[in-house]
């Protein structure tokens, strides 16, 4: 292990770039390709009834300890997901544990939760002002978690032994975040596409997969001409429902209005919202996939807003009508859709990627606490 | 022994090795390398599930990981190494533990879902009075904080003692253990709310646009149905429950399972507001108040969306003819509610003095 670091990443025989793979691509009527296959997909193997049982375990058993067993569940269900996705024959693997999960709950809770529950106890403030103090501490460290989140998962996922990692300060990415979430808030929501293109840079420029570091030339070119498309739609969509449900608590009599608002909210501004800022999600995404490379790997996502909007719409509705319990199915749903439309350009089968020494964390910190895993 | 074929990756690169793995007597012997894992120091990454290759790592051999497909090697491992056994999930059928979890879930959820209102009541009952006067003095306060500038108690004396001998009167109907708390605050909603402990608070709209001191005993005494049946309590309760499973979910189904639990409650809350009236009736025919004004107090609000908004009480429980007419078919009562004089007082509550 001690000449990791002097190995050099990535195969010798990587001379194809990403044109000639997706020319590869074009022309697959033609004769095969004499080199190895330089256009590469994610294997999703994992099975519902699988994932159904360990979930279900899961949430029975949270039921049954009053919620401590959750941190076990999960590490499980991330150990078989990881096991069940498999990149140029080999399967990735999770090596988290429950008890980090767990350590990191317990060390949230004493440096966010107890001294806030104190605040409760023995301040004068009235509630409403808690509630606040509350929402703020947590909106503020939401990034921070996001952040130490991301970190603690890729450190824990290796594949062919050797594991991922993440540089760089949650601090300085939670400043950074909430900067943007101010001026996002003062801008109306017109910082947003620049701001993304930041945070996903800072995120992306620092992961490294053993001793290669990912790169990530994300531009906001392009993506304000969708956004204000998004931005109008949305903007003109939440006022109608807004007057909707204005007008209607003015002139209908004896309607049930519960009933009216259930749908107007629950129903009709999901879509809109998924719908409206989907022109623009979908350019994120697209670009920030093809922005981003990993030594000599490159990777393209062939899907189109309509398709994204209508598999997430199909999500949210899977998980209302199964009131959260279709959640295992959903999250397959997700990993197959991603397998499906992501294209990993490159000599994936002959890569060698060396250990990076020193990459170890502790643990995830605030996610857990802040409730923002959804697995 | 003979060897089983595997692929090996030794923790600083990447690159796949093929070895042939011996069970040797004391650990797993890896060639070429002349590695020894000990059986005692083996631990499977994942659970192997049937036609899965056994995926190992060894306690000191930091990032290495070895991978053999022959399905017999982790049944022959095993012999020797028992700790794996707990990961094999091999020839175990999907089926019967999917129906058996499901049903467990079902269970745990139906268990919660009717126990709930069943365990706040009997939870309720062991509150103490004191504790439960305090939450509701609390919760007086923090409602008065709510309606901001116009939060006076209005205390022209004439009126509160009119006011008095209504409470006195209906609550001579029906035992409870509570001293009522009742007050007038001044405020344009039309509107009523019960609190723990017998608080009772009724807004200066809904005397305002009464037409008749009966539709105020109606709505008094429809308050008071919640104080006795404990509802609120009972409610705080159910929250506190919620919130607790709220917990157990979060971050997997929270926003679902809240969703479930929002309409379990106000479903329950749709049978507290059933309660209250048939109590609130019953005590108007006990003390023999006509019960027809609070029917047609219920029909006008009905018929008066624009006031759904400023209301709660309505919005969460919108007054629907059918509650108006159950309430008119089980009214017996023939007099009122109290005297011209009376009336005249309350509904001049919230004068100031001159």
């Amino acid at each position: 292990m001690s000449n990791s670091s002097t190995e050099s990443p990535g195969g010798a025989a990587a001379a194809a770039t990403p044109m000639a793979a997706a020319g590869i691509l074009r022309e697959a009527g033609a004769a095969p390709p004499p080199m190895p296959a330089l256009v590469h997909r994610v294997a999703v193997e994992a099975r519902f009834g699988e994932l159904y049982v360990l979930f279900m375990h899961n949430l029975l058993l949270s039921i049954g300890t009053l919620s401590l067993y959750r941190f076990w569940g999960r590490a499980r269900i991330r150990r078989y997901l990881w096991s069940r996705v498999a990149l140029g024959g080999d399967a990735f693997e999770y090596a988290g544990t429950g008890r980090e999960l767990f350590r990191g709950f317990l060390a949230a809770l004493a440096i966010v939760g107890f001294p806030l529950i104190a605040l409760g106890l023995f301040s004068d403030l009235p509630g409403e002002i808690l509630i606040v103090v509350v929402f703020i501490v947590f909106w503020l460290l939401r990034h921070f978690a996001k952040f130490g989140a991301h970190r603690y998962r890729m450190s824990r996922t290796h594949w062919r032994g050797i594991g991922g990692s993440v540089d760089g300060s949650a601090v300085k990415y939670a400043l950074l975040g909430n900067a943007l979430d101010l001026l996002l808030i003062l801008s109306l929501g017109w910082t947003k596409p620049w701001g993304d293109t930041v945070l996903l840079n800072y995120r992306t420029r620092r992961i490294w997969v053993g001793t290669v570091q990912a790169r990530s030339t994300l531009r906001v070119g392009g993506l304000y001409g969708r956004f204000a498309l998004s931005w109008l739609i949305v903007g003109a969509g939440f006022g109608v429902v807004m007057y909707l449900i204005a007008e209607n608590a003015e002139t209908v009599a004896s309607f049930d209005m519960l009933f009216l608002e259930t749908v107007l909210l629950y129903l009709v501004l999901p879509v809109i919202w998924t719908l409206g800022m989907g022109i623009y999600n979908i350019a994120l995404l697209r670009n920030a996939v093809r922005a981003a490379t990993l030594g000599e790997l490159r990777f393209t996502l062939d899907v189109t807003g309509w398709q994204l909007a209508r598999f997430r719409l199909a999500n949210y509705f899977i998980l209302i009508g199964t009131v959260g319990l279709g959640l295992s199915y959903v999250l397959l749903r997700q990993v197959r859709f991603a397998a499906r439309h992501l294209t990993i350009l490159g000599p994936v089968e002959s890569i060698v990627l060396a250990q990076r020494e020193g990459r170890r964390i502790r643990s995830e910190g605030l996610a857990q606490y802040l409730g923002l895993d959804n697995f | 022994m003979t060897g089983f074929g595997a692929r090996f990756f030794d923790g600083s690169s990447s690159a796949p090795q093929a070895a042939t793995v011996t069970l040797g007597a004391t650990g797993l012997a890896i060639a070429p390398g002349a590695q020894e894992w000990t059986y005692a120091g083996l631990r499977l990454l994942e659970e192997v599930y049937e036609g899965r290759p056994a995926r190992l790592r060894s306690l000191g051999a930091g990032d290495a990981r070895l991978v053999v497909d022959a399905p017999v090697f982790l049944s022959a491992l095993e012999a020797r190494a028992p700790q794996l056994r707990r990961y094999d999930r091999r020839g175990r059928r999907i089926g019967p533990a999917a129906a058996g979890w499901t049903a467990g879930v079902a269970a745990a959820i139906a268990a919660i879902y009717f126990g709930l209102p069943a365990a706040s009541g009997p939870i309720a009952a062991v509150i103490p009075l004191a504790w439960e006067e305090r939450l509701g003095d609390t919760a007086r306060e923090s409602f008065l904080a709510q309606l901001g500038k116009s939060r006076r108690v209005c205390e022209a004396p004439e009126g509160v003692a009119a006011l008095e001998r209504l409470t006195a009167r209906l609550s001579a109907t029906m035992p409870s253990r509570y001293a009522w708390h009742v007050d007038v605050v001044d405020s344009g909603e039309e509107n009523a709310v019960n609190l723990p402990g017998g608080y009772i608070i009724l807004l200066r709209g809904l005397i305002d646009r009464a037409k008749s001191p009966e539709a105020v005993a109606g709505v008094l005494a429809h308050e008071m149905g919640h104080g006795i049946s404990r509802h609120g309590t009972k409610s705080l309760i159910g929250n506190l429950v919620v919130q607790m499973l709220l917990t157990v979910f979060a971050g997997d189904s929270s926003r679902w399972a809240g969703t479930a639990a929002d309409v379990a409650l106000r479903s329950h809350s749709r049978d507290a507001e059933r309660e209250a009236d048939r109590l609130g009736v019953d005590m108007l025919n006990r003390a023999d108040i006509r019960a027809a004004p609070l029917a047609a107090w219920f029909r006008r609000i009905a018929a008066e969306p624009g006031q759904a908004k400023a209301n709660d009480y309505v919005s969460t429980h919108p007054p629907s003819a059918a509650r108006a007419q159950e309430v008119e078919a089980r009214g017996t009562g023939k007099g009122d509610a109290m005297s011209a004089e009376d009336w005249k007082a309350l509904r001049a509550i919230c004068a100031e003095k001159k």
